[in-house]
This record gives structure tokens, sequence and C-alpha cells, in this order.
């Protein structure tokens, strides 16, 4: 057994069990999967993504580039999963990746027919040779091997949240910096939350033996912690990642439950937060750097500071017999306290040629093997999995050997400055910590401890209180600072050192994305040197990782090889996310039906007993036609629906136009002025059809407005420009003419509206309104509006309007009473045979009758080419006015609103077909127009259709070719008026 | 764990009940219709006349801010500039009693055009963090501050009563379902009593 025995702040009275590639080892409470693996002595985790070869665990946090995991399995599934965050849970099952058919068949195939494949030589070389196997080996096992992890192929079965919180200081990061500017911060009475990413607060308190006080430091955090928790101003957030800074918020994902099996009943399986802080402090530590040397990837080369934190916080022996190497101070802390935790450390390996007498010392009292100026030139593994075995070493000029199973190294430090770069500001470099640290940071962002190149625990700690109680005076609280115990400072010497020059075998600067040093010298031979460019050609710093423990190494190298200072070479941009962050918690529970709101018409329940099919319309559902039993497809019934309306009387709901009342002295002045056609002349219990242009010219929406009373109007939109003509007025009215007296309000959810249609409408509508109410043509005429009442009592508008051509009212009772009007128009129309129908019958009439709707309200037409010249007032300015009489806007050659009727009337037209002169050739130089809108006219008995051809109107009688490639159509259609039938209007007037 | 959204159609009120784990509730909803509402809104420069006179005909405090006042049966919710929601506690024919103010407002009946939601419990604001971007913290919020925002890309007006945890809404009608999912979607968890005019 590979776990110590005693110690870390794993709890071994509680055992769980988990599988890794369908082995069941046990690890406790406490362990992430890497230090259960580790202390099961499973030292070969993975495959790399390109030369697939053998990987361990390299390190103990998310910085981890190797140990991918899949976690989980079927719908639950989770690729890529970092086994160094992964918390232990009873039950975990995990899978190793990229290795086919399995991690251990894959060693052993080694033996066999590509033997070269997993040792030291080149993935690319062995397929070279015979070429005989290309197709019928290589190519297959390569797609198996191709890409990292599977995603689950299920519908994902948990959800996921999205939350907002507020605080006056954000604390990133539970360790020594964090803890103490949240307590600064927090005894002062400001809100504070403290996100961690971990599952246990502390930091490297946790992963260092080091005296706080009088107490440990990991009993120094945990007391701390608790202080901080029994603060009610205080929010501790475990396994959250902050992951982005913008504008004024902080993305943040919470891990709710991923070190559950599967999350408790009705718990979300992450949440999004996005936290909006007057104060944020950045305390999220360093990331320990690799050194690149030849056959640096073997399984048992980790870092330094994670194989002590393997030891000191998970009571983990990394490995058997344990060689260090380092350029640096930490690495010797780090073999002193893994000796002291009962960890075989041999050697120290330094390739300074002075250390600091006192760490020689100590070494020497330990018993541990120093080797000072002396480099790691090579390893040796074994033949199976590859596992660390033995290193080379050179001291000087002279070679070594030596055993070792375990690598422990240490390059330096890189603060974790990735946040501080989202508004833009670049790391700057500090020689003598050989480190990039925080350069310009974001509005209300300050940095502490190892985060901003403070490395000492002492002035850790001072440095977050004194944050903490500083961002909490600014914001107004009175902060003393917490007193600060006292603590050994461990020494933190560096000489800068990236690369084991003349080593041997690939030396790997990105692990993840296996580049290699060689790869960055043929970058740099080949051009490819600013970092951007190196990064891109390289793959250097990409993917999961991105480039956490590789970026400073490959820039550095970059930097030897073109003479330019780290500085001067600089580093990629540092964009959000910081982790990685899964697309469900984007998506929260919008996802599927619930992708957007669904808005509901007043009527919806009564259409749903009636049988309709709903349709998505935006983000209403409205019927679209309601089939009785035995119609099979929905053209039948959809020609069964418009023949009863042209017949007697049919009734839909028109809910869902827009409806915006209008208040005030000036509101006849206001809708000439953005209208085209006059509006102050209409008078009061009148109706007017209107349209609107945009400022460029073209038709923004049409409709009508009525006039009830002196002044007070309400106007109609489309259904789809509702909320963009409200924004329109709204806009003209605060900028453009705040003299006007008008005011604004929608009232589309105050009023249900149902239209009727057909001969008989009068009819059903005269049993609908109270006694007295005259709806006779003499009462109520074409494009009368009047208000009174119905159904015993009920306000109600009453509109006499026509889309579909026939005569057609409008009713508009107060919304709760929409789903009653419904059923009292069927009963009133029942001996008429009254007829439910949707918005396919309602643009089949529309069609018909050839008025323009969304098809033609394509932001592309104007007036003119929708046949509404006539219509546009020349007495007064209106919006668009001006620019519709561009020269390309007033070209008689435009695309023109026209009908069209097949030649042979067993033809189907279709919308999109281009137009064409009989015998031109068909490309875009030809280009006639095209088909806007297509209907099968029962009326007719043949489809009909509206589009937009150059000189139209002039045309009529004309054929002209309907051709559609995409649905392979190419026939002759005539051109004719748009109105098929009723062109002089007498049904609706009747 | 599966959504609670599952457990009801998208065309739908969910029905009266418990949503969540087996004897929790840390929120309850109460949906009702509005017994009267209107919009009154000044008209062009009469803010401040418009304020005068709903103190001196109707003796009501229009503060033109985010803010609910209530008077003489009537809530009133400033709901944008010199634009308010007034809200009366029972039926009543609000255009008659609000006519004296028609020389400086706009007045829109809307008694059909909202649903309201009423939220009560210890874990409302839980919830309502969900999808509420406003600061919800007492000190920053408290009994009487209102917003007209955006909740699961749904406009809503909602307030703080006076008491613990309770919080009024007023939601477009065509949205209500989408609204209450919202509600049970997010509650879930806390465990949400969910009831028609209760």
């Amino acid at each position: 057994m590979s776990r110590l025995p005693s110690g870390g702040r794993v709890d071994r009275a509680r055992s769980l069990s988990f599988r890794f590639d369908g082995k069941t080892y046990r690890g406790f409470s406490g362990d992430t999967l890497a230090s259960a693996l580790l202390a099961n002595q499973v030292r070969l985790v993975g495959r790399s993504f390109k030369y697939h070869r053998p990987r361990g665990i390299l390190s103990a946090g998310p910085e981890e580039p190797n140990a991918l995991v899949e976690l989980r399995s079927g719908a639950r599934r989770e690729p890529n999963t970092r086994a160094t965050v992964a918390e232990l849970y009873d039950g975990l099952d995990a899978a190793s990746q990229n290795r086919w058919p399995s991690l251990a068949l894959d060693a052993l195939s080694l033996n066999g027919l590509v033997a070269p494949f997993l040792g030291a030589g080149f993935y690319y070389k062995t397929f070279m040779w015979p070429a005989k196997f290309w197709e019928s080996v290589y190519e297959p096992a390569i797609r198996r091997a191709a890409g990292l992890g599977r995603a689950a192929e299920g519908v994902d079965p948990d959800h996921y949240d999205k939350a907002h919180a507020f605080c006056d200081v954000l604390v990133i990061g539970a360790g020594p910096a964090g803890l103490m500017a949240a307590l600064a911060a927090g005894r002062a009475g400001a809100r504070v939350i403290l996100a961690d990413e971990d599952f246990l607060a502390g930091g490297r308190l946790n992963s260092e033996v080091a005296r706080i006080g009088d107490e440990p430091s990991h009993a120094f955090a945990a007391r701390t912690v608790a202080e901080l928790a029994s603060l009610p101003n205080v929010r501790i957030m475990t396994r959250t990642s902050v992951f982005g800074i913008y504008d004024g918020e902080y993305g943040a994902v919470e891990r709710v439950s991923d070190h559950l099996a599967t999350p408790a009943p009705f718990q979300p399986r992450q949440r999004l937060w996005k936290i909006a802080a007057k104060r944020a402090i950045l305390c999220a530590g360093a990331t320990e750097r690799p050194i690149v040397f030849g056959g640096n990837d073997r399984p048992g080369v980790m870092l330094a500071g994670s194989a002590r934190s393997y030891a000191n916080r998970y009571g983990v022996a990394a490995g058997k017999s344990v060689a260090f190497f380092a350029n640096n101070d930490s690495a010797w802390t780090s073999a002193f306290d893994m000796k002291a935790a009962g960890v075989n450390v041999t050697t120290l390996i330094d390739i300074r040629r002075e250390v600091a007498p006192a760490l020689a010392a100590r070494a020497k009292a330990l018993g541990i093997d120093v080797r000072t100026d002396t480099q790691v030139t090579g390893t040796t593994g074994q033949p199976i999995g590859g596992a660390l075995t033995g290193l080379a070493i050179r001291t000087g000029g002279r070679g070594g050997r030596l055993a070792a199973d375990t690598l422990a190294m240490s390059g330096g430090w890189s603060p974790s400055v990735h946040l501080t770069c989202h508004h833009g500001g670049k790391p700057v470099w500090q020689e003598d910590i050989a480190a990039f640290v925080p350069g310009r940071t974001p509005p209300g962002l300050s940095v502490a401890g190892a985060a901003r190149g403070t490395y000492g625990l002492g002035d850790t700690l001072a440095e977050g209180a004194r944050q903490g109680s500083e961002a909490a005076g600014d914001l107004g609280f009175t902060a003393t600072r917490p007193d600060l115990p006292a603590t050994e400072d461990t020494p933190a010497g560096i000489t800068a050192f990236w690369h084991v020059q003349g080593s041997k075998g690939p030396a790997f600067v990105d692990q993840q994305n296996d580049v290699t040093a060689k790869d960055l010298g043929i970058a740099y031979k080949e051009g490819f040197r600013a970092v951007e460019l190196m990064k891109r050609y390289t793959t250097l710093g990409m993917a999961t990782d991105q480039g956490r423990t590789s970026n400073v190494n490959g820039l550095a190298i970059m930097a030897e090889l073109t003479g330019a200072s780290i500085m001067e070479t600089g580093t990629t941009i540092f964009r959000p996310p910081y982790t990685p962050v899964s697309l469900g918690v984007l998506g929260g529970h919008h996802r599927g039906k619930d992708f957007r709101p669904t808005r509901l018409t007043p009527t919806h329940a009564w259409a749903a007993e009636q049988g309709a099919v709903f349709i998505e319309t935006g983000p209403w559902l409205r019927a679209q036609y309601f089939p009785k039993a035995g119609e099979t497809d929905w053209l039948t019934t959809v020609n069964r629906e418009v023949k009863a309306v042209r017949a007697s009387v049919g009734m839909i709901d028109v809910s869902t136009f827009g409806k915006i009342d209008l208040q005030g002295r000036d509101v006849g002045a206001f809708l000439d002025k953005v209208y085209i056609n006059t509006f102050s002349t209409l008078a009061v219990g009148k109706a007017r059809y209107g349209v609107m242009l945009r400022e460029d010219g073209i038709v923004m929406d049409d409709g009508t407005t009525a006039r009830l009373g002196p002044e007070h109007y309400v106007m109609t939109t489309t259904t789809a420009n509702a909320v963009k003509v409200f924004q329109h007025l709204e806009f003209c009215l605060q900028v453009l003419w705040p003299e006007l007296d008008v005011t604004l309000a929608s009232v589309s959810e105050q009023w249900a509206q149902i239209a009727i249609a057909g001969p008989r409408a009068r009819d059903v509508l005269a049993r609908v309104v109270d006694t007295g109410v005259d709806v006779s043509n003499e009462g109520l005429p074409f494009m009368g509006a009047i208000e009174r009442t119905v159904m015993g009592g009920v306000k109600a508008r009453l509109f006499r309007l026509s889309f579909s051509g026939e005569l057609g009212y409008e009713i508009a009772v107060p919304a709760r009473h929409g789903e009653a009007l419904a059923r009292a128009l069927m009963t009133a129309g029942e001996e008429f045979g009254i007829t439910p129908y949707g918005i396919e019958a309602l643009g089949v009439m529309r069609i018909e009758k050839g008025h323009v709707s969304g098809n033609e309200l394509s932001g592309q037409t104007s007036a003119g080419d929708l046949g509404f010249g006539k219509m546009a007032s020349t007495k007064k300015d209106y919006i668009g006015r001006v620019m519709a009489a561009r020269p390309g806007l007033k070209d008689p050659d435009r695309p023109a609103f026209v009908g069209f009727k097949p030649v042979d009337p067993s033809q189907r037209l279709r919308a999109g077909a281009h137009f064409l002169t009989i015998g031109a050739p068909a490309d875009m130089a030809h280009d006639q127009g095209y088909m806007t809108s297509v209907a099968h006219s029962p009326h007719l008995g043949h489809w009909i259709g509206l589009g937009l051809l150059k000189n139209g109107p002039a045309r009529i009688g004309e054929r002209v070719r309907a051709y559609d490639p995409v649905r392979g159509n190419d026939f002759e259609v005539e051109v004719c008026s748009p109105a098929f039938i009723d062109p002089n209007g007498e049904r609706l007037r009747g | 764990m599966t959504s609670a959204l599952n457990t009801f159609p998208v065309t739908q009120m969910p029905a009266d009940g418990r949503y969540g784990p087996a004897g929790t509730q840390g929120v309850s909803v109460r949906v009702f219709d509005p017994p009267a509402l209107a919009l009154l809104a000044a008209r062009r420069g009469g803010a401040s006349a418009l304020t005068v006179a709903a103190h001196a005909t109707l003796g009501l405090a229009l503060a033109d801010t985010p803010r609910l006042t209530r008077a003489n049966g009537l809530a009133t919710i400033g709901a944008g500039p010199g634009r308010w929601l007034v809200l009366a506690e029972a039926p009543e024919d609000l255009a008659a009693r609000l006519a004296p103010l028609a020389a400086h407002a706009a007045i829109t009946e809307q008694t059909d055009g909202y649903v309201g939601f009423e939220l009560s419990g210890a874990r409302t604001r839980d919830l309502l963090a969900k999808g509420v971007t406003v600061d919800l913290d007492p000190a920053a919020f408290p009994p009487g501050a209102a917003a007209t925002t955006n909740v699961a890309h749904i406009n809503v007006t909602f307030w703080r009563e006076p008491g613990d945890e309770r919080f009024g809404f007023l939601v477009a009608r065509s949205y209500r379902v989408a609204f209450a999912r919202f509600l049970i979607a997010s509650g879930a968890e806390y465990g949400i009593a969910f009831a028609h005019r209760g």
C-alpha cells in the first residue's frame, strides 16, 4: 500500500469503494480520484492525445494535463474529467480514455505487431511501414485512438441552475491569503463571499506542514473557516470556481452534486453564479511548473508540490523511492516534509551549484542524497506501462544513473494571474521570482498572496488581512486588521531554468497536447515565433488545462531561441473561462421546451379541447389548424376551414397581435409622423389601415389603428413586431418629439381578441353583443371601431376589420373573458356551422385576398414595392419619407408585389422560387425576383402565389419562369393581380 | 436528478400541491388574479402635477421611484419614470376612481393584463436569486422596494411586502405558465407549495 500509516485530511473511518477501468479499489472520504489511485499504486492512468504515450498523474489540482478520465457511465458519462479534482464518492466509476481496447491490453500489444508504438519512438515514424498495414491496421487503430474521451450519447438526466449573488467583497480562493482577507472583511461587517474551487477550504495550508501560531497550518485553516462560517454576513462557497470577470460581474460555477453518484432529488448538478461584488480579492495561489527534459512524461514523474500534497493532505506516498529535481528552494521543503511524513525520499537533484547551507544541512540530517549542479537527462521505465524506474543524470559533464520510481520536479511557481487579465491586463515578468505577476487588474480587483508572487506564508497571511480590511474600509466599514499569528517562513530562492539541453527522448513542454521542446524549435525555424502564433502552430497551451503547466516553459524556451527576454516575448492572452465550464450549466433550466418562455393565448385551453394542432410563432403557441376525425393531412383540414369561412363563418384568436394604447392631445399628429398615410383625419369610432417605415425607408410594420375617443387611440401591430413597434414609438416620443402630448401603454396582454369572418359573421356577432348594441351595417360600418358590452356586461371593443376578405369583425374583451368569448361565439354560431380556424387558413385567405404579411415585410421591401405607393401622403413628413426617395428605392425596375398562378393548374408553387424571363439563362444576372408566399386556394382549386417581380404590376398577364433548383421545380407561371378573390371588396363591405 | 419541470406541460399551470423532496417546504406560492389594476402614466411633463393631484384627490403618495406605497385600498408601484401600476385590494372600477387624474395622466385598464404571484417562506430569496438580478438583501431591498425587471426572459414587476421573506409579482398573463415553471424549477430543491388563489 502507498497509503501512509497516518496523517492527511482524509477520513480514514469512512472507506469508499470505487472502480477504475472495471477494477474495484478502496479509498477514503476526502480523497480525490487521483489520490485514491496513487494510494492503490495505480500509476498508469491514461494515454496521451497525439502520441498515445502512457501517462500518470502529474499534479494534485486543476492544472492536471494527463490524468483525464471518463467519469460515470451512460448518459452521465463525462469525458476529460481531471482525476486530480474529482472528489471520491462511494461507487465512483471511472475509465481511462484514449486507449484501446483497454489500458492494460494496449500495453500488452507492445510485444506484438506495433512494438515501437509505445516505446521512445515517434508515433508518426511507427506508421511509415509496412505500407500495406496502413488501411488494415494503423488507420483503424488511429481512429480508435483519436480524440480525448467520449461524450455521453444520451440526454443528460440532470438539471442545472443559475443564480445571482451580491456582496461587498468577493474573495477568490480560500488559501492563507483568502482566509485572512475574508476574515478581515467579514469581521468588519462587510457582506463577503469566499469562493474556492476545492471541496476543502484552506489551499496550501492543507498541503504543507507549517506552524501558524501554536497550531499546524491545517488546524489554523479549519478554525478560521469555522469562524467565517459563524459570521452571518459571510458565505463560504466551496466547490465553486470563479471562472471569469465580466462587466462588474464575476462568473462562477458551483459543483453542487459532482461529488455524489447522482444528485439528491431536485438538486441541480451544477449551478452557474453571477456574482456582483463591489470589491474582489484574488487569492488564487500559484501553479508549479515542470522542468522540460527527455522522458519527463512518464508515469511517476510529477510536480514536487503535488507529491507533497499527496503526502500531507491525503496521507499518500506518491512512490516507494522518490527523487527530486528542482531549481528552487520550495522543492527542498517539499522533500523534507515528505520525508517527515514517512515517504522514502532518496535524492535531491538541483541544477544550482549552491543552495542555502541550511537546506543542505537539513537534507544531510534527514539522510537525503544531495546532487547539486546536476540535471536529469533522461528516464527509464517499465516495459509495460512505462512507469518510471530510473533516471539518467549529468553532473557537470559526467553522466550517471539513479533508481527511482517517482521523480518530484519543480521549475518554480507561476502565480495564477488568469483572472487579472480578463479586462485586458497583461502580466509582468518579475525576474527575482522567475514568474509573471499581475499587471493592470480589472476595476475593483486586488491580488494577494502567491497569485501576486508573494510566496512566504507570513507575508501571504499579512497581505490577505491587509487587503481584506482595506476593501471593507473603502466600502465604509470599520475594519481592524486581524492579529497575525507568528509563522516560520520557508526559503524561496530560485534560479530560472526551463529546459535540459541535450537530454534523451522527447522532452515534453505541454503534456496534454504532446508538444515537445523540439516542436517549439520547429515553430521557431518556420517563423511561428510570436507567442500567439507559436500557440496555434504547436497547439501548446490549448484544451482543458489551458497550458497551466506549460505556457511559461514554452514561451521561455521560445525566448531562449529568439534571444528576446521573457517579458518581450510575453504571454498569450488569458481569456475566460479560467476552468472548463459545461454547456449544461450555461443553459440552466432553459433547455428543450423551456429554451425560452412559451406564451399562451387566452383561448389556448379551449383550442386544445377543439383538437387544435399548435405551432410556435415566436414565443407564442398558436392554433395552426383544427383537424377533424378522418382528416389525414393538414391540407384537407385547411381547405375545409377556408371553405367554411367563405361559405358561412369561422373564428380565430388574434390576441397575439401587438396592441398599443395611445392617449393624449397629439396622438393624431404623432401617428401622421410614424405612418406613411394620414391619421389625424380619422374620426372617432373608425379604424384605418396604416403602414410605417423605418428611418431608412424600408417598411417596418403594418396594422390598423382605431380612434376610440377624441384623445384615445389603439394601434395593432403584427405579432412578430409588437415589441419592435412599441420600442420605435417610445424612441420617437422620448427622443424625436418629446414635446408631443402622447402616452403609450402596451395593452397586448389586457385584451383577448377574436376575429370572426364570413358571410354570417354579423349574425354571430349580433348574438353575443348585449341588448341594444347595433352591429348593423349602419351601426358598425366597414372600418368601424366601437366600445360596447358583450356576454352580459363584459366590456368589449368591436372592430369591423377583415384580413380574410370576408365580412369580418374583431371582438376584444378583457383577457380573463377570452375563453368564455370563444365558447359564446361557438354557441352563437352553431346554427351556421361556425368553424374555428388556425393560422394556416388565415394565411391561405390573406394570400387569396392579396394582403402582405411577414414574408413580404421582410426588411428589404419599400412601400412602393408592396403596392402602398399611393397610400403614402405627399402632404406631410413621416419617418422614412426622405430615405424612401433614394433612387435605389424608387427604381421602377425594383421587384414589386404581384400575384402568380401556374400555367398548368396542377403544378404546386413553391415560395422561394426565383423568376426568370422565359428563355433567359438561370443565373443571378437574369434574376427577376422571387415568390414570397404560396397557398393552395380552395376557392380557385389550384395553387396561387404572391411575390416580388421586377416591374411586376406592369406585367400582369405575362408569363415568367418560376425556377426552384432547391426543390427541382422549373415551370411557367402567369403574372396576375394579387387579389385572387373579390378584388373590389364587395364581400367585406356587405 | 430530473427537473421538476418534467412533471407538468409547458401549456398548463401546475396543479396545486407541493413540488420537491418530501418533508420540505421552503417556499409557498399563491397565484391570484389582481382584483383591479391600472397603469397610471403621467402626460408629457405632467408628473409633478399628477403627484400633487393624486395626493389631493385620492390620498395617494406616488413616489417617482421603484417603490410600492399603500393608501385607501390602493397600492401604487413605480414602474418607470412617471409611470405607476395601481393595484386595488378589492375588485372595483379603478378607471372611475382614477378619473379625477385624467387631466394629468393616461389611465389604462390592466386588470386582465397581469397575473399575480405571492411568494413567501424561508427560502424565497434563494429561489428568487435564480432569476432576479436585483440584490434582495433587506438592507438593499427593504419592504416596499420594487423593481420592474426581467426574470428568466419574462418581464415582471415585483416588490417586497412587510414581514419576513414575502414578495409580490405581477407577470404578463400570457407568460404565467412560463413564470410558474421558473418558480417550480428553481424552488423544487427547497420544497415549494403551489396554490391558485389560496
